[in-house]
């Protein structure tokens, strides 16, 4: 009985933590948003971010998208020849790409490129006091520091979902047409007659949650890699910088699920 | 005089660790005010408590007769900007130059020209000796001048209240007789009020206008630097007393 009533505790106690913490984040995410729209405005500091978010990341999402469709294609063909419907591998691979890869890679992309080194640098200002000192300044830490990254992410996660779709394409056109001997024009026509403005809408709205997932959660624990109580200094930020890694990748991956059965 | 801050009853934990226990303080307004004690009391904690980093658990932070533990938003806007703080690990922003660094409370203030914050930041880049280093990185220069380079972000706003916490730590005697006597002059010239947290004895009795000493979460002296000799608390004569003149041995 004693064990069962522990148990009950200790994950009331969780739930409770966890509860608090889901709180928090919303209302980290929620006052720094709006501080995006305070004026002045914060234009070059949101153009910067845009540029080490979005175009810094633009050829590692080329890579990774082009072997994604190459490999795709591959694996599309072997499967769809043994039924004689290889003309559908245009349709498979840009339906996959569109609603599912497309938006969940790029976020998983980022995540690794922008999301780290983002949670690492608040960390660091963080223990050096240079967030401190901004608030001594009268700056508000949030507006300066987080705002402009937020802006910049949901800015740029559509984007390169969108060059993630169109290289993932060619990558599968590439693999299925000009290796496979595919026919070009069933591998375009099938995937005109598939793909729907629904597809690139639902992979739309994915990108942008995932762009508010992943920056929220990889600011919050840099931001506040004080307050963790298992390690302080360089250690807490390197703790943070992995959880802020772990927790937006598997974050993604549930949110993608929610979405795809709500867009379905 | 009438205090300009004012600590009543101030008490602070951290965990099991009290470091403020029931504090009364005044700070002067337009004096330069010290507090010594050994490392790892509080001091830094009472000048964060001043600024409103930390909140006390108890007790309350008078500034000019306003409760600064309740105060927010627009009010807590307007009393921040009279003070300027300088931190221990003086807390530049590494990703920017120390032009950029010391011009930054100004740029993002919104109040001034362009050519009006270069002319400050000229200004006071001179008198600390600090216009070649401009262009550099904080990582790029020596530990002297980084303090040099925080000590010009804190002036730059010419503040009412200035916050030194261990301004001279890391400089050599010559820097840390020039930061001193600059913090003095400029004291006297624009009036502002100054708090220092400082080990540097005996210089500082010689610029501060009042010494508190904090020990074991309580203050042990307050009041001029020259009736510090008198007070009979041991803790205090032992940190006042030069080592090196024990047994009149170096």
């Amino acid at each position: 009985m004693r064990l069962i009533t522990n148990l009950f505790q200790f994950l009331g106690e969780k739930f409770i933590l966890f509860v608090f913490e889901l709180g928090h984040i919303t209302i980290f995410f929620t006052s720094s948003f709006f501080r995006l729209f305070q004026y002045p405005w914060q234009f070059q500091k949101l153009m910067h971010q845009i540029y080490f978010i979005g175009v810094k990341s633009i050829s590692v999402v080329c890579l990774t998208a082009l072997f994604t469709g190459m490999v795709l294609g591959l694996q599309g063909y072997y499967t769809l020849v043994q039924f004689g419907s290889e003309g559908l591998l245009g349709s498979a691979v840009a339906v996959s790409l569109i609603r599912e890869l497309g938006p969940v890679l790029t976020a998983i992309m980022i995540i690794g490129r922008a999301g780290s080194s983002m949670a690492a640098e608040m960390g660091i200002m963080r223990i050096s006091d240079q967030i401190d000192a901004l608030t001594t300044m009268d700056i508000h830490p949030k507006r300066f520091l987080i705002s402009p990254k937020i802006g910049a992410a949901l800015v740029s996660f559509p984007l390169l979902t969108a060059i993630f779709d169109v290289v993932g394409i060619c990558g599968g056109y590439l693999s299925g047409v000009i290796m496979l001997g595919i026919n070009p024009a069933l591998y375009i026509k099938g995937m005109e007659k598939t793909v729907v403005m629904n597809d690139v809408s639902g992979g739309f709205i994915k990108s942008v949650v995932f762009a508010i997932i992943v920056s929220t959660i990889c600011l919050y624990q840099g931001y506040y890699t004080h307050r963790r109580a298992d390690a302080f200094g360089a250690k807490g930020v390197s703790l943070s910088t992995t959880a802020a890694v772990v927790i937006s990748c598997v974050t993604v991956l549930i949110a993608d699920y929610v979405l795809t059965s709500f867009l379905l | 005089m009438k205090p300009l801050i004012q600590f009543k009853n101030v008490s602070k934990s951290f965990g099991k660790q009290n470091v403020l226990d029931r504090i009364d303080l005044e700070i002067d307004k337009g004096r330069i005010t010290a507090i010594i004690g050994k490392s790892g009391v509080g001091k830094s904690v009472m000048l964060k408590h001043m600024i409103g980093l930390l909140k006390p658990d108890d007790g309350t932070i008078f500034l000019d007769g306003m409760d600064m533990t309740e105060i927010s938003g627009q009010a807590a806007k307007v009393l921040r900007q009279k003070f300027s703080y300088m931190f221990q690990n003086m807390a530049l922003f590494d990703s920017m130059t120390v032009y950029e660094n010391i011009a930054l409370p100004l740029n993002e203030r919104h109040q001034y020209q362009k050519s009006d914050i270069q002319g400050k930041v000229f200004d006071i880049s001179q008198k600390l000796e600090l216009e070649d280093i401009w262009h550099k990185y904080p990582s790029q220069i020596s530990g002297g001048m980084k303090k040099r380079v925080a000590l010009a972000r804190a002036l730059i706003t010419d503040p009412e209240i200035i916050l030194f916490d261990e301004p001279t730590t890391g400089l050599d005697p010559i820097r840390k007789h020039a930061v001193f006597e600059m913090i003095s002059q400029n004291q006297k010239l624009f009036n502002y009020t100054a708090v220092i947290v400082t080990h540097e004895i005996p210089d500082i009795f010689y610029i501060a206008h009042r010494i508190a000493f904090l020990d074991d979460a309580h203050i042990l002296y307050n009041g001029p630097p020259d009736g510090i000799q008198k007070c009979t608390s041991s803790v205090v004569q032992r940190f006042i007393e030069p080592p090196y003149m024990e047994n009149n041995k170096i």
